[in-house]
């Protein structure tokens, strides 16, 4: 992989992120574990700033969105692949060394990424108890696909508590930044779809990196934001009737 | 020496296309196992239990799927020319288009080809908007890599190859005169002389998608309801 050594890293960066975002917590818990200083912007989802609408070039007004010297960059995937790019000297490295788990790791964050995140997102907001329950129980079967990939893909020396084994990496920062999603969704639906029997080594790393990220400022607490998407639920079926 | 390495693929699929031309541009030799979609074999459904599509990568006893996760293995397992640039944020601005053809430009492109009337109208705004924003990315370069081909080059190959294909089929102009920049784009990448040998003919992607066009409708119509 073409890596110069003689890259700077950038000079000024902001990230824009929002509570209860768990994509914005994502990009936000890998600056901090790379031990980079960032302003940090809130936005208020309800009420989008100009700056943010702007900024974001294709989907105005999504967080995150991470200036680097003026420049933004968007998508959290891509926004942590780029932390670790940009700080290279300084651990954890959340991209392994080696390219075959360098790929898995990209393949598991795509697919929760594509496959877990928008079906959970239908499960906070699908009316009937028993469709929210069926619903999670969806993606608490792919919670397992994905628990058996990564048993296979990152087997390692059964090193934990992360995916990644002792500290943190791609996945980590993904699943972990979902940690209080979960619990949502329990309490929203009545399934837990991350639990120790059925996805031990997810539910290992999701607690472990909650832990982590309670001294990154960046969780926030369940029912808070279980009342928060239930507001905004109530409000958008008022706004489409 | 590097173990084997072997392609599951379906000629003409551009997905497939992306990890011939990685494979191409760095003088990867490979063997190409041309899977029949309508009735996968073993060796797909073993190595790609999960999505059951292609293009799958084997090389030795390693498994890659997903065709820009593929493209990326290839980048970093093999030597030869970089396809992702060396600056982190070149790199994200690659990953981030990329990623902006999948997620965002698919759905109301195809919309835009496969539908008619009032329906059509909107998706066809939105894919020039879209469109517009690639033409701005290009911004006086070659390529979306620079002076060669690169990942992003790869990664839009869909545009610069099926596209026009699909709009001589369905009389649907897309990609007009407005976008000089693309158009110029997609003359060079397809003629790119590693790109060529895996590229499947006009002729090829004409009559498929001829076949296939009530197929194409009722997908796009499917599309609609999401």
């Amino acid at each position: 992989m073409a890596r110069s050594s003689q890259q700077k890293p950038p000079r000024r960066w902001k990230l824009y992120g929002a509570w209860g975002s768990a994509h914005a917590a994502m990009a936000r818990n890998a600056l901090a574990l790379k031990g980079v200083r960032c302003e940090y912007v809130e936005e208020d989802l309800d009420n989008k700033s100009d700056t943010l609408l702007r900024l974001n070039p294709v989907h105005g007004g999504k967080v995150p969105v991470l200036l680097v010297d003026g420049q933004p960059l968007a998508e959290s995937l891509v926004i942590i692949e780029y932390v670790d790019e940009a700080w290279p000297e300084s651990p954890p490295a959340l991209l392994p060394p080696e390219p075959r788990a360098r790929a898995a790791a990209r393949f598991w964050a795509r697919f929760f990424h594509d496959e877990v995140s928008p079906l959970s997102r239908a499960v906070v907001l699908a009316d009937a108890e028993a469709e929210r329950a069926e619903l999670a129980r969806e993606v608490k079967a792919r919670m397992a696909v994905m628990e058996a990939g990564i048993a296979e893909d990152f087997a390692g020396d059964g090193e934990g508590p992360f995916v990644h084994g002792r500290s943190p990496g791609l996945l980590d920062v993904i699943i972990g930044s979902c940690a209080v999603g979960t619990r949502v969704l329990a309490a929203v639906s009545g399934v837990e779809i991350v639990e120790p029997g059925a996805t031990p080594r997810v539910h290992a790393a999701v607690a472990a990196f909650d832990e982590l990220a309670k001294g990154f400022g960046t969780t926030v607490p369940d029912e808070l934001l279980l009342a928060k998407l239930l507001e905004r639920k109530a409000r958008s079926r008022a706004a489409a009737a | 020496m590097s173990p084997p390495v072997k392609l599951i693929g379906a000629f003409g699929s551009p997905f497939v296309h992306r990890a011939e031309a990685a494979l191409r541009l760095k003088g990867v030799p490979y063997e190409f196992i041309n899977e029949d979609l309508e009735k996968k074999s073993e060796l797909l459904l073993k190595h790609n239990p999960i999505h059951k599509k292609v293009p799958v990568l084997l090389h030795g006893d390693r498994t890659i799927c997903e065709s820009l996760v593929i493209v990326e293995y290839i980048d970093e397992a093999f030597d030869g020319p970089a396809l992702l640039p060396s600056d982190p944020s070149d790199r994200a601005a690659a990953r981030f288009w990329a990623h902006f053809l999948d997620q965002k430009c698919g759905r109301p492109l195809w919309i835009s080809l496969w539908t008619e009337g009032e329906l059509q109208k909107g998706f066809v705004k939105e894919t020039k908007e879209n469109l517009a924003l690639l033409e701005a990315q290009l911004d006086g370069k070659k390529f979306f890599g620079g002076d060669s081909v690169g990942y992003l080059d790869i990664a839009l190959s869909l545009l610069a190859h099926w596209v026009g294909v699909f709009e001589e089929v369905t009389g649907v102009s897309l990609v007009g005169d407005e976008y000089p920049a693309l158009r110029r784009w997609a003359k060079d990448y397809t003629s790119n002389e590693a790109v060529k040998l895996c590229l499947p003919s006009r002729e090829h992607i004409a009559s498929y998608a001829t076949a296939m066009k009530d197929n194409f409708k009722l997908m796009a119509m499917a599309m609609l309801q999401q």
